[in-house]
């Protein structure tokens, strides 16, 4: 049993203190997907906590030969989607301030790379929410297409082209809206 | 879907099978424009692998520590299925009491004094309280059933917290 089979028995045993590490490892990549998807910091926390409640609640439902992450970024993706089909008055893409997510902070990295992830983080800001959410996880954990078939319930041909439209939109904001940053990655 | 992106896309994710991505390799090397798309997104898909995740807000951990810690009937969220069940439940208690205020006052209600003990305290406290003990008796159960139903439904909401035991 490893350490993440662990903390799972013990949680399910009844032992808050083991959540809480789980809480620990995982908070900040489920907020970075809540984020990217929800494009604000306030309705992402929200979500986040409201992803890790119900993981703890349902853990009895989690089969252990699955991925743990994946199970949990399933949650994560499905619980920021019923946050957007919540809002009351739908938020306007171009209103929204794309800087929000980027707000990597570094002490140890050269500033140009912190800029550059910022910029990145912004150019995801402008994605629509399903897709920001797509190419995060994707990138992210490095996941596999069937991963992301298992997170959002898609099928193999439905994965693979909005994730594909997803890139290609991107990579179309960052020359439309970032061009120092498509030279910089051009001369790289 | 745009053929050269999802040729690019497909060798930088390792997609291809081994002959294509040879060919695509040797065309990467001989087409100037094509190598150029290639570095491009070659190097996003780079910087995209590098991003760092956003930091969680402090105050995240102690609200989701806090959430579980306090019994579920007072932080859950209704859901709209339950809370037609309080409304309902709220219903049938609120009948139950009419019912029995009603009964009560009626004049039609016969007395049928009761030489039992508790008769005989309450009319040490309330002189002249007479006790409609034996008309009462049918409709107790129909009481009881309306007083259980709000309590279940508490019960099954608080319960709702420890779902995860033995649930698999």
């Amino acid at each position: 049993m490893n350490t993440e089979d662990q903390l799972l028995t013990d949680i399910q045993s009844g032992n808050t203190q083991a959540f809480s590490q789980l809480v620990e490892k995982y908070q900040d990549q489920m907020y970075s997907v809540c984020l990217s998807i929800l494009k604000t910091k306030d309705e992402a926390q929200e979500a986040t906590q409201d992803t890790f409640i119900k993981i703890y609640k349902s853990l009895g439902k989690y089969n252990r030969q699955s991925k743990f992450s994946s199970w949990a970024y399933r949650i994560a993706y499905r619980t920021s989607l019923d946050y957007i089909r919540k809002r009351k008055a739908t938020i306007d893409i171009d209103n929204v301030d794309h800087t929000i997510l980027s707000s990597v902070q570094s002490s140890d990295r050269q500033l140009e790379q912190v800029e550059l992830s910022n910029k990145l983080l912004a150019a995801i800001g402008y994605l629509p929410s399903e897709e920001a959410g797509l190419v995060r996880m994707f990138h992210l954990e490095e996941m596999s297409i069937q991963e992301l078939m298992d997170i959002t319930g898609l099928s193999k041909s439905n994965t693979k082209v909005k994730l594909f439209r997803a890139r290609k939109k991107l990579a179309e904001i960052i020359k439309t809206n970032f061009s120092e940053m498509e030279s910089y990655l051009e001369m790289q | 879907m745009d053929s050269g992106l999802t040729r690019i896309l497909d060798y930088i994710d390792g997609n291809m099978a081994n002959a294509e991505s040879d060919a695509f390799s040797q065309e990467i090397l001989h087409n100037k424009e094509l190598n150029k798309q290639y570095r491009y997104h070659l190097n996003v898909n780079t910087a995209l692998t590098k991003l760092p995740t956003s930091k969680a807000p402090d105050a995240m951990m102690d609200n989701i520590m806090q959430s579980l810690t306090k019994p579920s009937f007072l932080t859950a969220k209704y859901s709209s299925f339950a809370g037609i069940k309080f409304i309902i439940a709220g219903a049938f208690v609120v009948t139950a009491i009419l019912l029995l205020i009603g009964y009560l006052f009626s004049s039609d209600v016969a007395v049928a004094y009761n030489t039992s003990q508790l008769t005989q305290y309450m009319d040490r406290i309330i002189p002249n309280w007479e006790m409609p003990t034996s008309s009462l008796m049918p409709y107790a159960p129909y009481v009881c059933f309306s007083l259980a139903i709000p309590l279940f439904a508490v019960l099954d909401n608080y319960m709702r917290s420890f779902s995860f035991i033995n649930t698999k």
